[in-house]
């Protein structure tokens, strides 16, 4: 499961809406929002945490704002969309660049293979069985213990039990406090009678 | 589809029966015959530009964010928000909560168990719901009118009276939707991964099917609050501190 949220941003509608139904047909892309201008992409920036931005040549160039975001917003990869197959203007670097009038497969596949090398760049577990430590913190995490308490009980640090969690919610697909603990249950790792009350 | 005036009221719902539940918001029943959205709007005195907005937002969620929203008036937004939450509160989870008491009662004692740590976390989960939704109606929706009208009456005196009065403003509104969603998530993951339904198994399809068009509302209704509600709000405060010299 990735969330992968990029954000299209071209001075016209159509393309971005062009741009949101290939995208969404990738893997590993979690989310697309289209944005015409500066405030749309604030505001979409504003919610949400933006992985990569498509930007289209004219707006880059005319929008001072837009301009500043590239130069300053470090974690985030940047694509150009072009219309033309000119040499780029100096002073730009893009993780990707697409142009409109490249044919469906070839859109596709550049799109993907980038999707797919920032993703797998991630390191996160594979295997969906959990280890007999996350076993363990996952437990203490049911019974309603806070990380520094697991940590203490289980002589690790509190980053370790953090790390933990984290694997443990990417194996099990499931992200709330309440939801692991009926996990838990289920799966007899507690029983019903420790819990006080479900938080 | 883009939904327009003049399409039969009948057609829309026969293409997508979700929309029933946004039809009985504005009062209006099945029953319609071959009326068009444009007639029957009409007679139960709502504007259809705004019904259009809604339904077609509804439909499809790419529709937003419009620019329309923004020309109607906060508290026509606010009585629809209003009318989503009784939509949950008074008919959703009382259906759901209801498809899991079914299975507690079971003679089986592992389909009592599992069902009864479903119905608990179905509890804080509605139990939060019902916060957030008490919070929104007693503090953030009267808030909100109450700044449409002082907003309008572009009156200083009258603005400096409010800010006085009104120390909240809607950032302290704390979005606590995500944490919600999740909790719904969740439910719905576990129920498909992890349950053995057995015997039950159409019973807990029923639950998945209300849990997701429950979700679906949801989603719909955070995003009117958060693309057009909370946008507006923001700039009427904005002009309200200028005004004031805040």
């Amino acid at each position: 499961m990735s969330n992968f949220q990029i954000v299209v941003l071209t001075e016209s509608f159509v393309l971005n809406k062009g741009f949101q139904v290939i995208l969404n047909r990738i893997r590993g892309v979690s989310r697309v929002d289209i944005a015409q201008n500066f405030a749309e992409l604030q505001a979409i920036m504003d919610q949400k945490n933006v992985q990569m931005i498509l930007v289209s040549e004219k707006l880059l160039a005319e929008d001072a704002h837009i301009y500043k975001i590239y130069k300053t917003a470090k974690d985030i990869r940047w694509g150009l969309i072009t219309a033309t197959t000119d040499e780029l203007q100096r002073g730009f670097t893009f993780d990707l660049q697409i142009d409109v009038y490249e044919d469906e497969q070839k859109v596709l596949s550049k799109i993907s293979q980038f999707v797919e090398s920032i993703t797998t760049a991630i390191p996160l577990p594979t295997e969906t069985e959990l280890s007999e430590r996350e076993k363990e913190v996952l437990k203490q995490v049911a019974l309603g213990f806070t990380n520094f308490e697991i940590g203490e009980k289980l002589f690790i640090s509190q980053h370790t039990v953090i790390a933990h969690r984290k694997n443990i919610t990417h194996k099990l697909g499931i992200k709330t406090i309440s939801g692991l603990t009926v996990y838990a249950v289920l799966n007899n790792l507690i029983e019903m009678g420790e819990l006080n009350s479900l938080k | 589809m883009i939904v327009t005036a003049s399409m039969k009221m009948a057609d829309l719902i026969i293409q997508n029966h979700h929309l029933l539940s946004i039809i009985d918001r504005f009062g209006i029943q099945i029953g319609i015959g071959e009326r068009t959205i444009a007639e029957v709007c009409e007679q139960h005195q709502i504007p259809v530009d705004f019904f259009l907005e809604i339904v077609n937002a509804f439909n499809d969620p790419s529709f937003f964010p419009k620019r329309n929203l923004d020309s109607f008036p906060l508290h026509l937004i606010v009585s629809y928000l209003f009318k989503t939450h009784s939509f949950y509160l008074e008919l959703k989870i009382p259906e759901i909560e209801r498809l899991i008491k079914k299975l507690l009662d079971s003679e089986k004692p592992e389909t009592v168990r599992v069902a009864s740590l479903i119905f608990n976390f179905f509890s804080t989960y509605t139990s939060q719901l019902r916060d957030h939704i008490a919070r929104e109606e007693k503090i953030v929706y009267p808030y909100i009118l109450k700044l449409e009208e002082v907003y309008e009456s572009k009156d200083s005196a009258v603005m400096e009276t409010f800010r006085k009065e009104f120390q909240f403003t809607i950032d302290e509104y704390e979005r606590d939707h995500e944490d919600i969603e999740e909790k719904l998530y969740d439910i719905k993951s576990l129920i498909i991964k992890y349950v053995l339904p057995g015997e039950d198994y159409l019973t807990y399809y029923k639950i998945l099917g209300q849990i997701d068009h429950l979700e679906q509302d949801i989603n719909d209704h955070t995003e009117m609050e958060n693309k057009v509600l909370i946008p507006r709000v923001r700039m009427m405060e904005s002009f309200l501190n200028q005004r004031t010299g805040q």
